[in-house]
C-alpha cells in the first residue's frame, strides 16, 4: 500500500474543498483522479505530495503518517510534476534534470558519476537526451514537459505524482508522454497518481481511477466501472455516449453538443 | 559549469590585480607601478621613495580600492541571491527598500547633526545600517501570510514601503536645508574620503553573508524553480528563504551604510555573469563577486581621475559604462540565439 487516506478533509479560508474522502493507492498501480473543475482534484494530489497539511483525517504514506517525514526524506521517496513550468533562468535541460538529485546531495558536494549516470538514463527514458545542452526557455510545451518528468525520474522516486501532464499539448505529444509514463510504471514499477481531464486518456491507461465529485468521493474502480455514461452525466451535467473500444476494450467516450 | 569556476577564476583574479595596480599608480600624483610593488614587497627601504608617495598609497588609495572591492563584490552578491530567489530579472539588491530605509536612517542623521557627533565619529553608517535592516524586517513581517513568505508579495510590499520611504526622504531633505547636497552626494553613493576602518567595519558582515549564500547556492538553483517545485525537490522553503533574506539585507545594507546608494552594479553583473557562464549558483555567486568587484574598482578610478579635481558619483559610471555593455550583450546573445 503506498496511500492510505482515512476522512480526509480539507478547508481552505473557510471553505471547504475536502470533504470525507478515503481512498488507497496500491504499490505499482496507474492511478487517474478525474472530475470537474473546481472539485478538488489538485488539492488532493498536493495533500499527497505534502505540499498541504490536512484539515482534518490522516494520510498515510508507505506505512507511515506522512507528516512524519522531512522535505528531504520526501523528495526521495516521491516525486511531483506540476501543470506550470514556467521557468524564466535559462538552465540547460541537462542542469534543470540534475536538480532532480538535490535531495541526495549535501551542501557543498559535487555531483558523483552515479548522480550523473541516473541524470542521463533519466533523459533517456523520456526521450530528452538530445535536448539536454538547450536552454529550458527555448524548449516547446511537450519538450519542457518531458524534462521536467526526467527531473522527477532523477528523483529517484517509487510515487510520481502528475498534475495534467497531458494539458496544452498536441494530440502526438499527449500520447506520447502517457506512453512514456505508462512504460515507466509497468517497467521501472513506478506508481503513477495523476490529475487528468481527459477521460478517453485516463480510461485507456489507468488501473483505477477516482471521480470526484465536490470534494467527496463519486467513484472509484476500475476504468469500466467508473466512466459510464449515468455517472458522466450525473458529475459533469452532460450527455455523453459511451462505448467499448472494440480491440482493448476500454470505455470511449463522445463528447455531444448542447445546441447542434 | 564547475570547470568553469577553476578556469575563470584565476583569470579574474590576475585581471584584478591589474586594474588594483593601475587604480593606486594613477590620480592627481602619479606613482609608477614598479614603485608600487617594490614598496610592497619592502624591496625598497624607508626613504628611498617620498613619504608622501607611502602615505597616499596605503592611507588613501589601498583602503579605497578595497573598500570597491568589497562594495562591488557585496552588491553583485546580494544581486544574484534576490534574482534567484524572487525569480525576477529586474531584481536588484536595493529592490525591497532597503536603499530607501538606509537613507532614511541617514538622512535623520544628519537632521539630527549625529554625523558630526563628537566631532571625530560620524554615526551616519550605524544610522543608515539600523534603517536599512528595519525596513527590510517591515516588508518580511508585512509579507508574512500564515508562516509563508510569496515572494510576489515580498516584492510588492518591498517596492511600496520603499516609495514610502524615499518621500521621507524628500521631506527629510526639504527639512534640512543646509545639509541637502550632504544627502543627495549621500544617495549618489561615493567611496571618496574612506579608511581602513569603513574596510573593517564592512568585511565581517560581506564574509558572513557571502559564505551563508553560497553554502545555499543549491538550494537557490532549486528556488528559482518556484517556491512549490522547491518543496517537491526537498528545500524547506521558507526556513531556506528567510536564510536567504537576512543574508542578502545584511550584505546590502552593510554596503549602503558605508558607501551610500551605488546602483546598477547590483542589477547588471549577475546578468552579465549567468550570460556567460549559464545558471547554475555555484558558478554564479563567486564569479559575480569578483566581477563585481573588478567593474567598481574600475569605475571608482574613473571617477576620482576623470574630471580632477573634482569627483564624479561612482554611480553614474557604472550605469554609463555598464547599460552599454550590458545592451551590448543583451544583443549578441540574441544573434547567436536565433
Amino acid at each position: 500500500m503506498i496511500f492510505e487516506i482515512e476522512n480526509l478533509n480539507f478547508e481552505y479560508s473557510s471553505h471547504i474543498v475536502l470533504k470525507d474522502l478515503n481512498l488507497s493507492v496500491l504499490k505499482g498501480e496507474f492511478f487517474s483522479i478525474i472530475g470537474p473543475n473546481g472539485t478538488g482534484k489538485s488539492t488532493l494530489l498536493r495533500l499527497m505530495a505534502g505540499f498541504l497539511k490536512p484539515s482534518r483525517g490522516n494520510i498515510k504514506f508507505m506505512g507511515y503518517h506522512l507528516q512524519k517525514f522531512n522535505p528531504l526524506e520526501l523528495a526521495r521517496k516521491r516525486a511531483f510534476v506540476s501543470q506550470d513550468n514556467f521557468i524564466n533562468f535559462p538552465y540547460t535541460a541537462y542542469e534543470i534534470v540534475l536538480m532532480g538529485r538535490f535531495p541526495y546531495l549535501r551542501n557543498f558536494q559535487i555531483e558523483t558519476k552515479e548522480d550523473h549516470d541516473i541524470v542521463r538514463s533519466a533523459m533517456e527514458k523520456t526521450s530528452t537526451t538530445h535536448i539536454a545542452t538547450r536552454s529550458i526557455t527555448d524548449l516547446s510545451g511537450g519538450e519542457r514537459q518531458r524534462v521536467m518528468i526526467a527531473k522527477a525520474l532523477a528523483q529517484n522516486p517509487s510515487v510520481l505524482l502528475l498534475d495534467e501532464p497531458t494539458s496544452g499539448l498536441d494530440i502526438n505529444y499527449q500520447i506520447d508522454i502517457m506512453d512514456h509514463l505508462r512504460l515507466l510504471n509497468r517497467h521501472e514499477k513506478v506508481t503513477i497518481i495523476m490529475v487528468i481531464h481527459d477521460l478517453n486518456l485516463a480510461g485507456q491507461y489507468s488501473d483505477r481511477i477516482l471521480l470526484l465529485s465536490k470534494g467527496r468521493t463519486y467513484a472509484t474502480g476500475s476504468p469500466e466501472e467508473v466512466i459510464t455514461e449515468q455517472n458522466i452525466e450525473e458529475v459533469f451535467s452532460l450527455k455523453v455516449n459511451i462505448d467499448k473500444e472494440p480491440e482493448r476494450g476500454f470505455p470511449r467516450l463522445m463528447l455531444i453538443s448542447r445546441v447542434l | 559549469m564547475k570547470y568553469s569556476l577553476f578556469l575563470y577564476t584565476p583569470l579574474f583574479l590576475l585581471l584584478l590585480i591589474i586594474i588594483i595596480l593601475i587604480s593606486i599608480s594613477v590620480g592627481s600624483v602619479n606613482i609608477s607601478c614598479f614603485e608600487i610593488v617594490d614598496m610592497c614587497f619592502g624591496s625598497l627601504k624607508e626613504g628611498q621613495f617620498p613619504q608622501s608617495h607611502w602615505d597616499i598609497v596605503f592611507r588613501i588609495r589601498l583602503p579605497r580600492i578595497f573598500l570597491a572591492i568589497l562594495v562591488g563584490a557585496g552588491l553583485s552578491i546580494a544581486g544574484v541571491a534576490f534574482q534567484a530567489f524572487l525569480r525576477n530579472p529586474l531584481a536588484d539588491p536595493y529592490i525591497v527598500g532597503v536603499s530607501a530605509g538606509a537613507a532614511v536612517g541617514a538622512g535623520l542623521s544628519f537632521l539630527f547633526k549625529l554625523n558630526l557627533l563628537f566631532h571625530v565619529i560620524s554615526l551616519t553608517p550605524v544610522a543608515a545600517f539600523m534603517g536599512a535592516l528595519f525596513t527590510v524586517f517591515i516588508v518580511y513581517r508585512l509579507s508574512l501570510v500564515r508562516g509563508k513568505v510569496p515572494v510576489e508579495t515580498f516584492l510588492l510590499s518591498g517596492v511600496i514601503v520603499g516609495s514610502f520611504l524615499w518621500a521621507l526622504v524628500s521631506f527629510v531633505m526639504f527639512l534640512s536645508r543646509e545639509d541637502l547636497h550632504r544627502l543627495i552626494f549621500w544617495i549618489m553613493g561615493s567611496l571618496a574620503e574612506k579608511n581602513w576602518t569603513d574596510v573593517f567595519l564592512l568585511l565581517p558582515y560581506l564574509l558572513t553573508g557571502s559564505i551563508i549564500l553560497w553554502m545555499n547556492s543549491r538550494a537557490l538553483n532549486v528556488m528559482t524553480l518556484g517556491d512549490e517545485a522547491s518543496h517537491y525537490l526537498g528545500v524547506e522553503v521558507e526556513r531556506t528563504k528567510f536564510i536567504l533574506i537576512i543574508a542578502s539585507s545584511l550584505i546590502t545594507a552593510a554596503t549602503v551604510s558605508v558607501s551610500g546608494i551605488i546602483g546598477f552594479v547590483g542589477l547588471i553583473v549577475p546578468h552579465i555573469v549567468r550570460m556567460i557562464f549559464g545558471s547554475d549558483h555555484r558558478v554564479v555567486l563567486p564569479l559575480s563577486g569578483l566581477v563585481g568587484a573588478i567593474l567598481l574598482v574600475f569605475s571608482d578610478t574613473l571617477a576620482r581621475t576623470l574630471l580632477v579635481p573634482m569627483e564624479i558619483p561612482v554611480g553614474i559610471i557604472t550605469a554609463l559604462l555598464g547599460a552599454p555593455f550590458f545592451c551590448y550583450l543583451l544583443r549578441k546573445r540574441k544573434f547567436s540565439f536565433f
